[in-house]
């Protein structure tokens, strides 16, 4: 042990590869999807939980324990009232779309790029257009059950919500859009995203915005 | 369904299962063998390679280096691994485990408690440069540390660990 290059041998020694257990792909893709959808469920209860009580509650949701997460701003209840935050300076953007029984998912985050600290209140007003900018398909609802909360945004911290929609089988469908118009609670100007968001049926709800992120969308 | 009917949506998840199994069929292997390396038996290194892609996979947004964040949550569960198995053995007052499953014969001495007892930063590059074979810029931004950091950790963890060595019996 003493010898000066036992170090190296035992640094450098090759691991052996081992093959995953037979079915181990299908039922990891299956434990990532509930938890997702979990993830997804725990938003909406969480915002439920903590309506009425008054001061903002620092959660932490969409990040995985563990793993580095962005930063999420000030969690302190008594931040200050900031200006509202403004359509330029936030960056917008979706999460992948999720499959669930019937039902379409996808995360929709709003980043504080604006350089200060703003608010938000509520959800973002959001449709699906076309190419061309036509609407397809209503506005999407405010779930219900949505109370309302005050976010402080400080710069660089992201809030976001949950968008859910109907596949398939819950009746005729819209033409697939191309972007996502988004307007954040209050602005006058809507933000722009890249979106293939077929709305089928009448279902189309948004939550309201909650601290925390997904991470960065692809 | 015939090919034709696929929507849009249905061939963009094709596409990612695809990716998907593509990713396990070549990351797996080698994550589990490098798991293997760091706990004591082979369930516990499948335990920890399942659960690292589980994360990964249950994400809402990608992750631009999905390799990376394989093993740098990987790296954090054999860590979790090892600090519950210590509070186990504490617990219990047994002086000595027993014996568990051997690693190949040659192996030599067990590094894996020296590399545990570096600090954090330290055993994250030393896990990742040594034991899953990124290169020093890759450790870098795995880390979000900036090269000369790594580098300078990467020299005094090998210090640290040659001391460790030779105090050992």
């Amino acid at each position: 042990v003493n010898h000066p290059d036992e170090l190296d041998r035992l640094l450098s020694s090759p691991a052996h590869p081992l093959a995953p257990p037979a079915g181990l792909f299908e039922r990891v893709r299956r434990r990532a999807a509930r938890r997702r959808r979990a993830r997804a469920a725990l938003t909406v209860s969480a915002v439920a939980v903590v309506a009425g009580v008054g001061p903002p509650v620092a959660l932490q949701l969409g990040a995985d324990p563990g793993t580095p997460s962005p930063s999420v701003g000030d969690p302190s209840p008594s931040a200050r009232t900031g200006p509202r935050c403004r359509t330029g300076g936030l960056r917008v953007s979706l999460g992948r779309i999720e499959a669930a029984a019937g039902s379409r998912y996808a995360m929709l985050v709003l980043a504080n790029t604006s350089g200060r600290p703003c608010r938000l209140v509520g959800h973002p007003r959001v449709s699906a257009v076309d190419a061309a900018g036509h609407p397809l398909g209503p506005v999407a609802s405010p779930a219900p059950g949505n109370p309302r909360r005050r976010l402080e945004l400080f710069p660089g911290a992201v809030a976001s919500t949950v968008l859910h929609w109907a596949g398939h089988a819950a009746g005729p469908c819209r033409p697939e859009s191309t972007y996502l118009r988004v307007y954040p609670p209050g602005a006058g100007r809507a933000a722009t995203v890249h979106a293939r968001v077929q709305l089928c049926g009448d279902v189309f709800d948004v939550r309201d915005l909650t601290r925390g992120s997904a991470g960065p969308a692809r | 369904v015939s090919v034709p009917d696929l929507g849009m949506r249905e061939r963009a998840v094709d596409a990612r299962e695809r990716a998907a199994s593509e990713l396990f069929d070549s990351e797996y292997p080698r994550l589990a063998g490098w798991c293997r390396r760091l706990v004591d038996d082979t369930d516990t290194a499948h335990e920890i390679a399942a659960e690292a892609f589980t994360r990964l996979w249950s994400r809402w947004a990608g992750v631009s280096e999905p390799r990376g964040f394989l093993y740098v949550t990987a790296a954090n569960l054999v860590h979790d691994h090892w600090r519950r198995r210590e509070r186990e053995r504490r617990a219990t007052r047994l002086v000595r485990q027993p014996p568990t499953e051997q690693d190949e014969p040659g192996a030599g001495p067990d590094l894996r408690p020296l590399v545990d007892s570096l600090p954090r930063q330290m055993r994250a590059a030393v896990l990742l440069y040594y034991y899953a074979d990124f290169s020093l810029r890759e450790v870098a931004v795995l880390l979000g540390r900036k090269e000369g950091t790594v580098k300078s950790d990467l020299s005094r963890a090998r210090v640290l660990l040659r001391q460790r060595l030779e105090a050992s019996p």
